[in-house]
């Protein structure tokens, strides 16, 4: 299969920056909905500041990429690592999202509660599943992409995958029994 | 729809978050820096050449005084 991402290989290769706006232009969305749901929205200007840093890796790292790199697996191996480098040690907020941020994000309420309790219910999980769900539920990155990501076995990442799910379907579901906060959102 | 479906659906189908057009435009700034490194005016090459043969005649000429 080719790589979609050849002609932005190529001209980050030459330092070109062109290859630098393709490669922002693809992935820059899906890396920030990514980081942001990864680490609360709340927390959004880390999301904004990881961003930053991945990016700028890839202007100073692009040029020595391989022409057969998987550029989308790189980018979100370097946002995974800017990611874990800045919360070693540092407490991330397990709060739920901000009702201002979910009333701004979607225009109708009931969409509105949907997003809501998704988001909610994936900050409420563990590190470990939050991301595997998000890579692999929301990005859409392949599970074999995401088992060289997170370094674990496929059969391993199968049988996380789906315990992660599991637990967001509980999540969820404790969600619906907490009937004040679904009314602040939806009202 | 059973439950796996419906979580599956539900992470699929979450709304983009888009960075802010200020965020985008100063990475996009910091990212040409790194990527076009700045051109050295000639005269700074011009300049170093010359330092440097001066340099050299200064030590040529030093040494031939000591003998």
């Amino acid at each position: 299969m080719p790589n979609p991402d050849q002609e932005t290989l190529t001209l980050l290769r030459r330092r070109d920056p062109r290859g630098f706006d393709q490669a922002y232009a693809t992935y820059a969305v899906r890396l920030f909905s990514f980081l942001t749901r990864l680490v609360g929205r709340a927390e959004r200007p880390l999301a904004e500041d990881l961003l930053q840093q991945t990016f700028l890796k890839l202007a100073e790292h692009g040029p020595e990429l391989r022409a057969d790199s998987d550029l989308r697996a790189w980018l979100y191996t370097v946002a995974r690592n800017a990611f874990l480098g800045q919360v070693r040690g540092r407490h991330t907020t397990a709060e739920g999202p901000s009702l201002e941020l979910i009333a701004d994000f979607a225009p109708d309420a009931e969409a509105r509660l949907m997003v809501g309790d998704v988001e909610a219910a994936l900050l409420r999980l563990r590190l470990e599943d939050r991301e595997l769900l998000l890579l692999v539920g929301a990005e859409g990155l392949e599970p074999r992409a995401v088992s060289k990501l997170l370094g674990l076995e496929p059969a391993t990442l199968r049988k996380r995958l789906e315990r992660a799910r599991q637990r967001l379907l509980l999540e969820l579901e404790r969600g619906e029994s907490r009937p004040a906060a679904a009314k602040e959102v939806s009202s | 729809m059973n439950e796996t479906d419906l979580v599956r659906r539900s992470l699929a189908e979450l709304p983009a978050v888009l960075p802010p057009p200020a965020l985008s435009a100063k990475i996009r700034a910091a990212a040409q820096a790194r990527l076009v490194p700045a051109k050295v005016h000639a005269a700074w090459g011009v300049a170093i050449a010359a330092s440097v043969v001066a340099y050299l005649g200064w030590a040529l000429v030093y040494t031939s005084q000591l003998y």
